[in-house]
């Protein structure tokens, strides 16, 4: 009993690693800048992290299946530049333009979901080429000159509040807990472990794998769509360069939190975690008002250090598999969770 | 501002001549700096192939619109078309466009550079292939190119400070924040800054940050500065969208705005009328694309041309908002140009 108690606490630290990182950048911060925890500060860095946390969130649902997602910051630019394209700075059109954007999201993540699925396309070139392709044909629609201003309403999304609390960092909230109960509290979020953990064992164990990796994608279009609302509007601006880097930096951010690419692991929780890291390091660099180059080492030394420590921690070491069993069609099986430790719904 | 591209032209040619007539003119009978093209005449109509980094940005796509005016519009009857291609600033990708352009057997070929080393291959090959090549904005590091067209980067960075230094003659704690970090044009920029701060040793920079043109970056920065500065006494900023955030972190921190260096960017004009900003605008230049048209038809008609074509640059202020704002066209637009009205209106029109 105690060595499993024992067990579960050395995996829960694997999977906490991230958070001992950001407090040890939290105390340094401390140390070294006391305007560090002003609260304004603090909110400025939940604020500046809203926008990107929601687009990793949804690509952590994708990974976490199994897939990549890199049309995420194709659908997000395309969601701020329609939104301001819509509205033309008019309240009167935001009921319009949002329903819109978020159905545009939904209807790119069909896209790549059909393109994993029915045509088996890898995910990596199939998300690739539906960013390319949305790009392009906004630009095509736009011809490169959108119109940029927002009305009040969306500007709300990134300067409004709630009491002290910034809208943005509300719906970061909001957005992260849902998805979290989904995946740890859901059938569809054990079902998504399952598929990213072994597709064929899901398959076999009843779970309509095609179906669980569509709503992977519908989830992740659908993020980004709402993302690039929050982003613009944390601007206070629509531009068609919003959102440039952020397919990568949302994996980077579920990577820092604990994802394994491969799939079946990975914790929403872990990826807030890796984006607000993210996000406080390059504060801190910049209130010690440090070199670019200084500022790019220590950015890119901390983050190294935290995946090495998962490394070195074993949390992302290969499953131990269960027992192979032979099954009809001679595939073998591992079960649902296909996991004998960590990262799973329930760990 | 159409005429005073072409006066500003006209006068460089001056210039070069009054320096031909009191040096002497060289050996081969060409002034001192002008490349012989007679190599280059060609019977038109011409084929043009423009290799770009990509037209996805406000001011990449005014610079486009330029090359096109210019072979579609000003000079139609000299070309019978005109290929473009985008290596999304990947020079590996922009060295298989230019090889592509050649073998296409174009008249004449226009660079925007991806990079200063990487493309020197590429474009002497070309050259070596009988095509003549213009540089657009970013010089290669090579001499083989028959002119190049550029604005004077470190200048721009110069005046940026020097305006600064002069807007705050006791003194102050400025933000800087510039392009992208190795990136020539910044680096250029960026030492200007300091040539210019250099004068004026009571201005601190208080904090400094490579924002790669993004008003997200920027405003990121921004908020972190003000946080560790109870006040800033200005802020230059490498264009308008850059400023733009500047001013947005101001605004929600609930802080005056205090004098800003941008540029002609509408979308910046707009906010610094809306806010009553003290800015200084430094232009950007995308005109100079015209220029490189320009000296592309005298090269294909064997005209001499200058080698090297410095962009005049051109400043205005606050006082000046009205004349070149635009409130009946989107933030898109540059107001220092050189394209018609019905283009204007046809690309810009809100």
């Amino acid at each position: 009993m105690s060595g499993g108690i024992a067990a579960r606490v050395r995996r829960g630290m694997k999977d906490q690693i991230v958070y001992l990182f950001l407090l040890l950048v939290l105390v340094v911060a401390a140390v070294v800048s006391p305007q560090f925890f002003q609260p304004a500060n603090l909110f400025n860095i939940l604020r500046q992290a809203a926008a990107i946390g929601i687009l990793a969130i949804g690509q952590t649902i994708v990974v976490v299946a199994g897939g990549i997602d890199l049309s995420v910051a194709a659908v997000m630019q395309l969601s701020g530049v329609t939104v301001a394209e819509i509205t033309g700075g008019q309240d009167a059109l935001v009921a319009l333009a949002i329903p819109l954007c978020l159905a545009m999201g939904l209807l790119i993540g069909l896209g790549n979901g059909l393109l994993v699925t029915k045509r088996r396309v890898q995910p990596f070139i199939a998300t690739l080429f539906v960013g390319l392709l949305v790009t392009g044909l906004r630009l095509l629609v736009t011809r490169a000159t959108p119109s940029g201003v927002l009305p009040p309403a969306i500007r709300a999304f990134g300067r409004g509040t709630v009491g002290p609390i910034p809208v943005a960092v509300l719906l970061f909230a909001l957005v992260a807990v849902l998805a979290s109960f989904v995946l740890r509290r859901t059938t569809l979020g054990r079902r998504i472990y399952a598929v990213g953990g072994n597709a064929a064992s899901a398959e076999l164990s009843g779970v309509r794998v095609d179906r669980i990796t569509v709503t992977s994608y519908l989830l992740s279009g659908l993020l980004a769509a709402v993302a690039g609302i929050v982003l613009v509007g944390y601007l206070g601006y629509a531009d068609q360069e919003i959102g440039v880097g952020y397919d990568l930096d949302s994996i980077a951010a579920v990577v820092v939190g604990g994802a394994v690419l491969g799939g079946g692991r990975g914790r929403v929780s872990g990826t807030v975690a890796g984006v607000l890291l993210m996000a406080t390091l390059l504060n801190i660099v910049l209130l010690l008002n440090l070199k670019v180059d200084y500022q790019l080492v220590v950015r890119g030394a901390v983050i190294l250090a935290a995946v090495a420590l998962y490394s070195l921690s074993g949390a992302w070491a290969p499953r131990r598999r269960a027992p192979r069993c032979p099954v009809p069609g001679g595939e073998a099986a591992a079960g649902p969770q296909g996991s004998a430790e960590g990262g799973g719904p329930d760990a | 501002m159409k005429g005073k591209r072409s006066l500003v032209l006209v006068m460089g040619l001056v210039v070069l001549a009054l320096g031909g007539s009191v040096l002497g003119l060289a050996e081969d009978g060409l002034l001192p700096g002008m490349v012989d093209t007679t190599q280059y005449k060609a019977t038109g109509p011409w084929l043009a192939g423009r290799a770009g980094l990509g037209d996805t940005n406000a001011w990449m796509t005014m610079f486009g619109l330029h090359f096109r005016y210019g072979i579609e519009e000003k000079y139609k009857d000299f070309f019978k078309g005109f290929k473009v291609t985008s290596c999304f600033w990947n020079p590996v990708q922009q060295i298989a466009d230019i090889e592509s352009l050649v073998a296409q057997n174009v008249d004449i070929l226009f660079v925007d550079p991806a990079s200063e080393a990487a493309l020197v291959g590429a474009v002497e090959e070309a050259m070596d292939k009988g095509v003549p090549v213009v540089l657009a904005s970013t010089k290669v590091n090579t001499d083989e190119f028959v002119t190049w067209v550029s604005r004077d980067n470190i200048k721009t960075g110069y005046l940026y400070a020097d305006w600064m230094g002069k807007k705050l003659p006791d003194g102050g704690k400025i933000a800087v924040l510039m392009g992208m970090a190795g990136s020539s044009y910044a680096e250029d920029v960026y030492r200007g800054v300091k040539q210019g701060l250099a004068a004026y040793p009571k201005i601190e920079v208080v904090g400094m940050a490579y924002c790669d043109w993004s008003p997200v970056n920027a405003k990121k920065a921004m908020e972190a500065f003000i946080q560790s500065n109870p006040k800033i006494d200005g802020v230059i900023a490498d264009g308008g969208q850059m400023g733009l955030g500047a001013v947005e972190a101001l605004l929600d921190a609930g802080r005056a705005i205090p004098p800003i260096t941008a540029d002609d960017w509408n979308g910046w004009l707009r906010i610094a009328k809306e806010h009553s900003i003290d800015f200084l605008a430094v232009t950007g230049g995308c005109p100079l694309a015209l220029t490189c048209v320009d000296l592309a038809v005298q090269i294909l008609q064997g005209k001499p041309v200058p080698h090297i074509v410095e962009y005049p640059i051109i400043t205005f202020e606050k006082d000046e908002l009205d004349k070149y704002y635009r409130p009946d066209l989107n933030d898109q637009y540059f107001a220092v140009n050189e394209l018609p009205e019905a283009w204007i209106q046809q690309y810009y029109k809100k």
